[in-house]
């Protein structure tokens, strides 16, 4: 093997460490940008950052919800709706989504799903 | 000219010996699926048949027998479409390591490692330009390239590693024609 050959060798598996660690690095960072989406009638109302911790009161023709996110979880503490049933869900950076249907209001991270055994009907 | 129809003859029944050799190591490779979960990670056996040629009778010679293997893998065992990634990844490879192999700097082991990465590099792109969505392409270059580029290195090396052990038992490659 020729020195060439070994610095050929050297480059190419240096480019990929580079790529590899470089990946990691966008791949950590873009995790823990997970934010936080509100749709009304399907259509985006607002976008907050799961990373700071807030309370915002999203008002809908319908009703209001209160969207509290702490600790990169975002969850619903307070709302008018007779049912209450978005106070029991909470989604994180994971991917998953709050539906409050009276208000016709659905809170989505990621991409709206859950990836994991629960996810799949079984 | 009898004694040049002789070389003739023996030149294609040589070639064609080989082109057999080099579909059938494709195929046991088939066989024995060395499955790493990954999608265009493999040795690419057939490629030790190329780079003996390429090595021993030179690019014209191995640019043929790629070219034919390509042909005939696809028509036997994969699809059409397939054959977009073998043909493309076999020419660009087979242009880098004809370079490599011109300057005379690097020996089988670099020309071969180069090749293999080219090779897993070119695929890539056109799976990348096929495919076309933004969403997984970034995930695509910072995780599965750089295991298509050490995969296709490490390849390169260990078939270079056993072409020149039968070049070893065969002879030193004679530099019978050029290019």
């Amino acid at each position: 093997m020729k020195k060439a050959d070994k610095i050929l060798l050297a480059v190419i598996t240096l480019s990929a460490a580079v790529f590899f660690i470089g990946g990691i690095c966008a791949g950590l960072s873009s995790q823990e940008s997970g934010s936080v989406t509100v749709y009304a009638d399907n259509e985006v109302m607002a976008e907050y950052s799961l990373k700071e911790d807030g309370e915002y009161d999203i008002v809908t023709p319908y009703g209001h919800n209160l969207l509290t996110i702490k600790n990169g979880e975002a969850y619903v503490t307070e709302t008018d709706c007779p049912g209450g049933d978005c106070m029991k869900m909470k989604t994180d950076a994971k991917g998953g989504s709050i539906i409050c249907l009276p208000h016709h209001l659905v809170i989505k991270t990621g991409d709206g799903r859950r990836e994991g055994i629960d996810a799949i009907a079984r | 000219m009898p004694s040049q129809d002789r070389n003739i003859a023996g030149k294609v029944s040589m070639l064609g010996l080989l082109l057999a050799l080099a579909v059938l190591m494709g195929y046991v490779e088939m066989l024995i699926p060395i499955n790493l979960g990954f999608p265009g990670v493999k040795l690419g056996l057939a490629n030790v048949v190329i780079l003996y040629v390429f090595y021993k009778r030179g690019t014209a010679d191995a640019l043929l027998l790629s070219i034919l293997r390509t042909l005939i893998i696809a028509a036997l065992f994969t699809s059409p479409a397939m054959l977009l990634y073998s043909a493309s990844g076999a020419a660009v490879s087979g242009l880098v390591m004809h370079c490599l192999k011109k300057t005379g700097l690097f020996s089988i082991y670099g020309v071969s490692a180069a090749g293999g990465t080219v090779h897993n590099i070119t695929q890539f792109v056109i799976a990348i330009v096929l495919s076309g969505s933004g969403a997984a392409w970034e995930y695509m270059l910072c995780f599965y390239l750089p295991l298509l580029l050490i995969a296709g290195e490490a390849a390169g090396l260990v078939n270079a590693v056993i072409v020149r052990s039968i070049m070893r038992k065969t002879g030193t490659p004679k530099p019978e024609r050029k290019g």
